[in-house]
């Protein structure tokens, strides 16, 4: 059974108003994500605790450059997703819900910019 | 025949039907008999009636704990994400700030922080493929859902402990 109105199917939007890109874009920085996490979570744990010097050269070389701001752009990007379904299901209130998504998107995304910055700045 | 039943509600009565009677609408048969009707307040009635799944008296499964877990492990990954990005920033500021951060970080709660960091990563990543073979159709099997919610466990320890411990 379709309850997809013909227009809507058009307009690609669903029963939020929003169509279904959210949940693609979801779905796919996950896919995404998933060797860029396991390269993450095996690459950091060695560096931690490592001497400033050793760790600024881990960042410069370019494979792993261009993996951590893969890895933050997709990170921040799916997290900021993922916050936004949590808070629109469980904040009622109106107000605070559109508070609380504004305030999540500018935070992941100020943290997201500064990790990609950090690491241009070390490796070029 | 064999009886059946359904409720129905509107603005501030709720009753239940039930048995079989025939009734004729148009070409249609309806069977049922009041049995009885239960009056609510106007006040009372929708408005305070808790919502259907009503978690305070639902027993724990693993399919709901597993659930509810992807979403705070989404949260506590999101909030090491900045912790993440002060560190990286803090290598680009230079040995002063890296240095403290990175004392805080190897210290006794720092590292039990970590763990706990890794654990809800490796927990997240293993239980979003799990949601991903979903999206395409695969595992929705009661026994399947089971069995691939212990396997995701079991993949989130062996992994946090492969890179904590290896």
């Amino acid at each position: 059974m379709k309850l997809e109105l013909p227009l809507a199917k058009v307009k690609g939007m669903g029963a939020s108003g929003e169509g279904s890109h959210h949940w693609w874009r979801q779905r796919l920085s996950a896919l995404v994500l998933i060797p860029l996490t396991l390269w993450f979570l095996f690459s950091i744990i060695d560096q931690l605790g490592q001497s400033h010097f050793a760790v600024q050269e881990w960042i410069a070389d370019p494979f792993t450059a261009f993996c951590l701001i893969l890895y933050s752009i997709f990170m921040f990007y799916h997290a900021q997703l993922g916050l936004q379904v949590v808070i629109e299901d469980y904040v009622h209130n109106r107000g605070i819900r559109l508070g609380m998504l504004l305030f999540s998107k500018v935070v992941l995304l100020l943290f997201g910019i500064l990790a990609v910055f950090s690491v241009l700045r070390i490796a070029l | 025949m064999a009886p059946s039943w359904a409720t129905c509600q509107t603005r501030n009565t709720s009753f239940c039907l039930i048995d079989s009677q025939a009734i004729k609408v148009k070409n249609i048969t309806l069977q049922f008999s009041i049995i009885g009707i239960f009056e609510f307040g106007e006040t009372e009635s929708l408005s305070t009636r808790p919502l259907s799944p009503h978690l305070q008296v639902y027993r724990p499964q693993i399919t709901s704990v597993l659930s509810i877990l992807h979403r705070i492990t989404g949260v506590i990954i999101a909030l090491g994400a900045i912790v993440i990005s002060l560190w990286i920033e803090s290598v680009a500021r230079g040995d002063p700030w890296y240095g403290s951060l990175s004392d805080l970080l190897v210290s006794p709660l720092g590292k039990i922080l970590m763990i706990i960091w890794t654990l809800c990563t490796a927990y997240h990543l293993c239980n979003g493929i799990r949601h991903l073979a979903w999206d395409i159709g695969y595992g929705f099997e009661i026994p399947q859902v089971y069995r691939t919610g212990k396997l995701v466990m079991v993949f989130a320890i062996i992994i946090t402990a492969g890179v904590w411990w290896i």
